[in-house]
């Protein structure tokens, strides 16, 4: 019995993709950011698998069959948010076995893990029960044979922690400071002290009071945790040598139980990430399934995740965020140009974001999305001028290690690329480069002010798309990406029109239809 | 339990907005009003009632305490007195102290504390209340057997602490460790207390039995075990006098509003000016010789003060006329009145009659500060378009100037659109405003409203000259001439402008005479 991976389809093939050029991918696309979000969500998330995607498609479609069954059963994704809790609770009941000494302490600490053991795969038993998703499929196949062979060691095991836990119930100690002893007895069914006071505060005041308090000792065990075991112990020592030969018998669990444990982190990743799909969702952002297809990235309603995690974080509204389509034919280029401060850079870090994302085998924030799985995603964004070299050098040095690397099925974002020299010298350059990855086959966006760049380029044949960022008639950016068009250009404004006050506007304020 | 409210602030009550308070000149209550009580007053006015039920029993308290004028100044005193039943903490020197003289403290003043309920009971028996929230304060107060047996258990179970003769009832958390525990009952005794250290046998000790005494960390976790009981009758002794603490401040507080209610109605009276109950029977405001009494406050006297009669019809009201007179006045002095009632306080009028509404609305014009990020119209569009989720749900709406931060003509238009839509939720609008081109239209527009809604026109009364001011607010046809540069020129000894106006007038002249010498 192997228990299923669920990030990898073939546990003993664990691949990902280690390209050297990666690091600075990540660094553009602000993934650092986005990974922070998702920590925030749950401190326990494991970046590991969203630092690199998938080199496997396989890997890549087995996790997005996983997240999307998890992101569209919403009763799934709450039973199982429930059950990674109860997880992470068992995770640490485990480390908590292996430091325990005391003997006695350390066989009940295993009586009880394969009780949770038990409890917990027949919950997950019952919650994967008609799952579709390959990985699912292959978990509840796996929590169906550990209830099939081990289902008496299971009842024993209940039985044997009911009859213990009934004589750790209702135990009264008793001090006697004059004879300097401790008596335990049982407690009787009647109120005791602290009850009935609690019951005439609240009677007389309404307010609770906590009469409880803690007596948690950090240490393994103490002394008078283990006088007090000593006393339960010799009057109970049947059942606790029926506890020590139970443990001695089927220690060979503790493989399984280590082995179930290691879920926590699989499912975390899987939930807190579609913790965030839901509070996009929530904020009317769609979200879709990417489909690797082999013609080209076509997206459409494609939003930054980076713009998402931001506007939550701060809690904006999320329809402010302008949602744009995505259309990079196989080997195809664009070059985006427009106003500053447009969304040309947040397009840039969409589309490869939206792909990294793919990669790793994540739904993505799209109303629908096709793209190649592409074997590296390279940006040449602007860098730190660095000490003693000059930027233009340094740049170019840049673009000569990804053309070294980069290959036909590649995506490659350019961002605002050789502008540290003379425009007429920046478009030379850059239309050498535009033509040496044209040659090479790959797919290629490029954001720059040297919007000359597609004439130039598609003087002979028309190889480059020419972007541009939409400004209305009185010069506020729309954030909305086009082709390079005419626009009509207006700054006339009504006011009462910006403020909200014509009669219109008033009549839908106030939820209704007037009259013409 | 003791329950009490005072107030009956509604969770969905109703709402004024933040410059309300302030447009009707009500910060001049500050005149009369100390610092406490003007802040609560001011807290609670915000939010007025929406439910005539509970207005009427806030008359009702204010009645009572009207009649038995020692009793709120008694409460008051009581619950001051009880905010000094605090415990002592954060002190360096008392941090040291032991665990069990600080439960002999914190007992000391938990009694202190009990005993506060039994106070105010004293204070209010033999009063006769007419409000059923008075009433069941008081009889809230006279269950006092049960504050004996809190305070008898409390002493009870301090005492088996005290002599470390307790009993725990223990309850185990994972892994046979031990999780929590509470005091159940007294300890076991032996008749004879030993001193000195016991040496005793195994076979003496019962099987559920151990001594303590013989392992040194042994005795520390049950002398932590104890320790930690005491903090816990000390925590729910905190809990209890914090409960009475805060009690008697909300006390405290909640009768601050009717201290102010009492001040406000008394100088009121002194002035000779009668004050009114509502009984809000009916569906438009009506009033009798209604004052301002933000203007009486500032002014100390009813001498020279002009009080206004409204008796009209449900719909919109246009109010215009001559400049300084009296028409800003009129309107404060609707919505000083309309808060008021909605409070439960009475109105400065002879008879003053009018609907509950959810929301109070005022509109008037900011500072020029204000529009320094915007522009002065957008300022007040901006503005006015805050004040729409308010003005829908059943308000009155009081505009003053509103829309004249721009031409006549686009005022005129906005002012249309703004009437046109507010027909469609038919709030009671008073709205005062020199645009002609509206008044002027008034009958036009009213045709085009929705809810067969109407506008009717109040003025100022025109008196007998441009320049005299009657401070009179009337029904009547809106005036074309209002005299504005007349009024000025005349009364208010602008001298300049009347310099530059003659000699402007001068010049003219002279022009006409050579045009006409030419000719």
């Amino acid at each position: 019995m192997i228990l299923p991976n669920l990030m990898f389809k073939r546990s003993d093939l664990r691949q990902l993709n280690e390209s050297q050029v990666l690091q600075s991918t990540r660094k553009d696309l602000n993934l650092n950011e986005f990974l922070n979000s998702l920590k925030a969500i749950s401190p326990d998330f494991p970046v590991e698998y969203l630092c690199k995607p998938c080199s496997d498609i396989n890997d890549a479609n087995y996790r997005l069959d996983i997240m999307n069954e998890l992101f569209l059963s919403k009763s799934l994704f709450s039973e199982l948010e429930e059950f990674n809790a109860s997880l992470k609770h068992y995770v640490s009941q485990i480390t908590e076995y292996r430091d325990t000494k005391n003997e006695v302490q350390k066989s009940y600490r295993f009586l009880s893990l394969i009780c949770e053991l038990s409890r917990l795969v027949k919950r997950l038993n019952k919650s994967l029960s008609g799952c579709s998703s390959e990985g699912l499929s292959m978990l509840l196949d796996y929590t169906e044979e550990i209830v099939r062979v081990y289902f008496i060691i299971f009842e024993q095991a209940e039985k044997l922690e009911e009859e213990i836990s009934c004589i750790l119930k209702n135990n009264i100690l008793s001090v006697n400071p004059n004879e300097k002893t401790i008596t335990i007895n049982k407690r009787d069914s009647k109120k005791d002290a602290m009850e009935h006071l609690s019951t005439i505060i609240k009677k007389c005041f309404g307010i609770d009071i906590v009469y409880s308090f803690s007596i948690v000792d950090p240490a393994q065990i103490s002394v008078l945790e283990k006088k007090l075991l000593d006393i339960l112990y010799y009057q109970n020592e049947d059942v606790f040598i029926r506890l020590n030969n139970f443990c001695s018998v089927n220690a060979e669990l503790s493989n399984v139980i280590a082995a179930f444990s290691k879920l926590y982190l699989q499912f975390e990743f899987y939930l807190t990430y579609i913790t965030l799909l839901f509070a996009s969702s929530r904020g009317n952002m769609s979200i879709c399934k990417p489909t690797f297809c082999n013609e080209g990235f076509f997206a459409q309603g494609c939003a930054c995740p980076l713009l998402i995690t931001k506007f939550l974080e701060n809690k904006t509204e999320l329809r402010e965020i302008v949602c744009n389509d995505i259309d990079i034919k196989n080997g195809g280029m664009f070059i985006l140009s427009g106003a500053n401060q447009g969304g040309k850079t947040i397009y840039l870090k969409s589309i490869g974001l939206t792909a990294y994302l793919a990669q790793c085998g994540c739904l993505v924030f799209c109303k629908s999305c096709f793209l190649p799985f592409y074997d590296c995603i390279f940006t040449h964004f602007i860098q730190p001028e660095k000490l003693g070299r000059g930027r233009l050098a340094e740049e170019a040095e840049r673009m000569e290690m990804i053309i070294n690397s980069v290959s036909a099925q590649s995506l490659v974002l350019m961002n605002e690329s050789f502008t540290s020299t003379r425009r007429k010298d920046g478009i030379d350059i850059s239309i050498h480069y535009m033509q040496i990855l044209k040659r090479i086959g790959c797919s290629v966006g490029f954001v720059s002010h040297y919007y000359e760049l597609p004439d130039l380029l598609n003087i002979k044949e028309k190889c480059v798309e020419s972007l541009e960022v939409g400004v209305s008639y009185d010069g506020k950016r729309t954030y909305r990406v086009l082709s390079n068009t005419g626009r009509g250009k207006a700054y006339a404004k009504d006011v009462a029109l910006k403020c909200g006050i014509t009669y219109e506007q008033m009549i839908e304020e106030f939820g209704g239809t007037g009259s013409d | 339990m003791i329950e009490f409210d005072l107030l009956f602030f509604e969770k969905n009550g109703g709402k004024i907005n933040s410059d309300y308070f302030i447009d009707m000149g009500l910060e001049s209550l500050k005149q009369i009003l100390n610092d406490k009580e003007y802040n609560v007053f001011l807290e609670t006015v915000c939010t007025p009632l929406n439910n005539a039920e509970l207005i009427k029993e806030r008359q009702k308290i204010l009645k009572d305490f009207l009649d038995s004028p020692e009793l709120i100044d008694c409460l008051q005193s009581i619950c001051a007195t009880a905010q000094n039943n605090k415990f002592i903490v954060r002190d360096l020197v008392y941090s040291k102290v032991t665990p069990k003289r600080k439960l002999i403290e914190n007992l000391q003043v938990t009694s202190k504390s009990l005993d506060v309920p039994n106070e105010l009971l004293a204070t209010m028996r033999n009063k006769k209340f007419t409000s059923k929230t008075l009433l069941a304060l008081y009889e809230q107060l006279n269950s006092t057997d049960i504050i004996r047996e809190i305070k008898s258990r409390i002493n009870e179970i301090s005492n088996w602490v005290m002599k470390d003769c307790v009993s725990f009832d223990i309850q185990y958390g994972s892994g046979l460790k031990l999780k929590t525990s509470h005091i159940a009952s007294a300890g076991s005794y032996s008749v004879k207390p030993k001193t000195g250290f016991i040496k005793r046998k195994k076979a003496q000790l019962a099987a559920n039995e151990f001594a303590y005494n013989l392992d040194y960390i042994l005795e520390l976790q049950v002398g932590d075990l104890i320790e930690r009981g005491i903090q816990n009758i000390c925590s729910i002794l905190s809990n209890i006098n914090s409960y009475i603490i805060s009690l008697t401040k909300k006390m405290f507080r909640q009768l601050l509003f009717y201290s102010a209610a009492i001040k406000i109605v008394n100088f009121g009276r002194q002035l000779g000016c009668s004050v009114i109950f509502p009984a809000f029977e009916s569906k438009k405001i009506e009033a009798k010789s209604l004052y301002d009494i933000g203007l009486l406050v500032n002014s100390g006297s009813l001498n020279g003060m002009i009080s206004n009669d409204l008796f009209g019809e449900e719909g919109f009201y246009l109010i215009s006329g001559v400049n300084q007179g009296g028409k800003t006045t009129f309107l404060k002095s609707i919505g000083v009145a309309q808060l008021f009632a909605q409070n439960g306080l009475p109105v400065f009028a002879e008879e003053y009659d009018c609907p509950v509404y959810k929301n109070l609305v005022s509109h008037f014009p900011e500072s020029e500060d204000m529009s320094f990020c915007y522009g002065r119209l957008a300022e007040e569009l901006t503005r006015f378009h805050s004040l729409l989720p308010l003005i829908k749900d059943s308000a009155l709406v009081l505009l003053n100037e509103s829309f004249a931060t721009t031409t006549e003509e686009e005022g005129y238009e906005i002012a249309f659109d703004v009437l046109r839509a507010l027909s469609k939720v038919r709030p009671t609008l008073f709205f005062v405003t020199h645009n002609f081109r509206l008044l002027k239209s008034m009958n036009e527009i009213s045709k085009k409203l929705e809810n067969n809604m109407q506008i009717h026109s109040l003025i100022v009364d025109p008196g007998k000259s441009s320049t005299d001011r009657t401070y009179t607010i009337i029904s009547g046809a809106p005036q074309e001439a209002v005299n504005g540069l007349e009024y000025i020129t005349q009364s208010v000894g602008a001298n300049h402008l009347n310099t530059y106006l003659f000699e402007n007038k001068n010049q003219k002249t002279s022009h006409k005479n050579k045009e006409c010498n030419c000719q």
